[in-house]
């Protein structure tokens, strides 16, 4: 079978009759794409016309189509950017993607490379299978047993503390303001480490051998080689995970910072995803919490484009 | 190859790091277990680090035996089970259609799946759209809205591309259609990339707290991990005004009808909610780059 673009088409009658044959063949595999084609339309496509909601008011009885447009178009923009707390959302936002940013993009390369490093293949396998099994543990799962680790009372890490320091207080990490930020960050990089690996370390495999065998003639050590080498070959895959880091930077990950939100911390945990979950769908202002979503899309959109920019630049790395 | 010192050093160091990596790792389930398998009252007294002091198994008994637990537990089987089936036969079956590379229009229903991974409308407008589908607190909203997902296409498409064209073209010389080349040769022939899928699937399912906490209002729909959330939440923050199920394992302990301490039977829930994935795990712990990685990356 060639493909129908290949075949010189002779009359149009004859190139749509082919084309219907073609699909006439593979029928069931037209019922098998069909659903698909449904399911993202109603899941996928509905929703971004569903962004109109920003400019339209909520209504619960009309329905979305015919609840009337807001006046002006931008009310629940200006409500959404007049908003007391805006300020401290987007501090808030910033400062826990980039602090996740800084600690957990790192790290994994790190990983990677030393687990490349090791020399017996059998340990490796099992450092990485045992890195791995967070990254399948529920958050829900992950912030109960925080809860218990840091428990001020008889919690292991509390336990650990004051053998080590007799003057330790027991501390209520999961309830203190200034203890979020590192239980957050500490516990994102527990979870994602080992999985992050994976990446890099295709892309370390990916690497010609050759190379390794010049640098070992040429006398290079292997702290050397992973310097020289490794890390050089795998700039590509870094850089290209960095600047799709940053578009997430301002979704700032949604599940722990709501599990760990509590009246206690709300001053450095509330986030535009948490303030969009709790002002829209806790207490149905739908409109409020799209305008939300849409200047939080728009940002993330932008920082992209910019870092993308600056890389391209610089390093000859691009997304696009 | 000869070391020299620092390498030796190196060696060294680097061994230390994996095995701190895995100890740090791997303790927090090890103090979780014995909590949950300790005598509740004797963990009180603290000083718990490794093993339970008392052995048994009540912890868990008591949390199973409490009614709407058991129930929410019966949510996320059923729905971790029938997600994962259904989903991974719609989902093969879209890959195994669009791995054929002659059929009309197959670049362009890509694209079209392929946008919705770069744009969406927010959750809000994904709320509402469920809503007006009548998906909100129905049960279903588990099932329906996760039936297909972009990355496994591309990967079982991936994997249903490579399988050699002789195996089929011969199927089809004997008369077979479609359906039976995707019964017979597609499914057989990929089962490991579709059973790591489907593992990814049905933890995705088991783990998900989100749909119970924000689509569903009536309790006995909530999947256990909402539930186990919803407890630890009042547990900790809200100890003054306890509603629902802390307060029911609160009175529970006190009148004596169970000799559990709120806390154990967090941990039994814990554990209860996390022995299936790690049960899985082994079998399927080999597939999973090859299961995470479409080919571009891999080259």
């Amino acid at each position: 079978m060639t493909p129908i673009s290949s075949k010189p088409v002779v009359n149009k009658a004859s190139y749509w009759k082919r084309l219907w044959q073609q699909i006439w063949k593979r029928r069931t595999k037209y019922l098998m794409i069909i659903p698909a084609l449904v399911f993202f339309l109603v899941f996928a496509y509905l929703p971004m016309v569903g962004v109109l909601q920003a400019v339209k008011e909520p209504s619960f009885t009309k329905g979305f189509i015919r609840s009337p447009w807001a006046n002006p178009w931008y009310k629940y923009f200006k409500q959404f950017f007049n908003n007391y707390q805006l300020g401290t959302l987007v501090t808030n936002t910033l400062r826990i993607s980039i602090l996740r940013l800084i600690t957990g993009f790192p790290a994994p390369i790190i990983l990677a490379i030393l687990l490349n490093e090791l020399r017996s293949t059998k340990f490796k396998r099992v450092v990485q299978s045992v890195s791995y099994v967070p990254h399948f543990i529920s958050w829900a799962v992950v912030v109960s047993m925080l809860n218990q680790l840091l428990s001020p009372n008889g919690g292991p890490v509390n336990s650990l503390m004051s053998l080590l320091n007799p003057e330790w207080e027991p501390y209520w990490f999961m309830g203190e303001e200034e203890a979020f930020l590192p239980v957050l960050l500490i516990s994102g990089i527990w979870k994602g480490l080992g999985w992050s690996t994976i990446v890099y370390l295709a892309a370390i495999a990916g690497i010609n051998t050759e190379l390794y065998e010049a640098a070992y003639i040429d006398g290079a050590g292997r702290i050397r080689m992973a310097f020289s080498i490794t890390l050089p070959c795998i700039s590509g895959t870094i850089g290209l995970l960095f600047i799709t880091g940053v578009g997430g930077l301002v979704a700032a990950g949604y599940d722990p910072i709501y599990l760990m939100q509590s009246p206690a911390n709300k001053g450095v945990s509330e986030v535009i995803d948490t303030y969009i979950m709790n002002v829209g769908i806790k207490s149905g202002r739908f409109s409020l919490a799209t305008a939300a979503g849409v200047v939080q899309g728009a940002l993330a959109m932008m920082l992209v484009v910019i870092t993308n920019f600056i890389f391209k630049r610089t390093t000859e790395i691009s997304m696009w | 190859m000869k070391m020299t010192k620092p390498q030796k050093v190196f060696n060294v160091f680097n061994i230390a790091m994996m095995v701190l990596l895995c100890v740090v790792t791997i303790y927090p389930f090890i103090y979780v277990l014995a909590y949950a398998l300790n005598d509740s009252i004797d963990t009180l007294r603290g000083g718990l680090w490794l093993f339970p002091r008392k052995f048994t198994f009540d912890n868990i008994i008591a949390t199973l035996n409490d009614d709407s637990i058991l129930n929410s537990f019966l949510i996320s089987v059923s729905r971790t089970v029938l997600g994962t089936v259904i989903g991974i036969l719609l989902c093969s079956m879209l890959s195994f259609a669009l791995a054929d590379k002659e059929l009309p229009g197959r670049k362009w229903i890509t694209k079209y799946m392929f946008i919705t991974t770069m744009f969406s409308g927010g959750i809000v407008a994904y709320f509402l759209v469920l809503r007006s589908l009548g998906l909100i607190n129905n049960y279903l909203v588990y099932i329906i809205p996760t039936l297909y997902g972009f990355h496994p296409f591309l990967i079982m498409r991936a994997n249903f591309e490579n399988m050699p064209r002789s195996i089929e073209e011969s199927a089809r010389m004997d008369g077979a259609g479609d359906l039976r080349v995707y019964f017979n040769f597609v499914l057989p022939l990929n089962k490991p990339i579709i059973a790591t899928q489907a593992l990814f699937t049905a933890v995705g399912h088991w783990n998900d707290w989100f749909g119970g906490m924000f689509y569903i209002n009536s309790d006995h729909l909530k999947p256990a991990a909402t539930v186990l959330y919803e407890i630890v939440s009042q547990a900790t923050f809200e100890s003054s005004s306890m509603s629902s199920m802390n307060a029911r394992m609160n009175t529970m302990y006190a009148s004596g009808a169970a000799t559990s301490t709120p806390q154990s039977m967090q941990m039994a829930f814990v554990v209860i909610l996390t022995i299936p994935i790690l049960m899985m795990y082994p079998f399927v712990q080999k597939y999973f780059v090859q299961g995470t990685m479409v080919g571009s990356i891999k080259e």
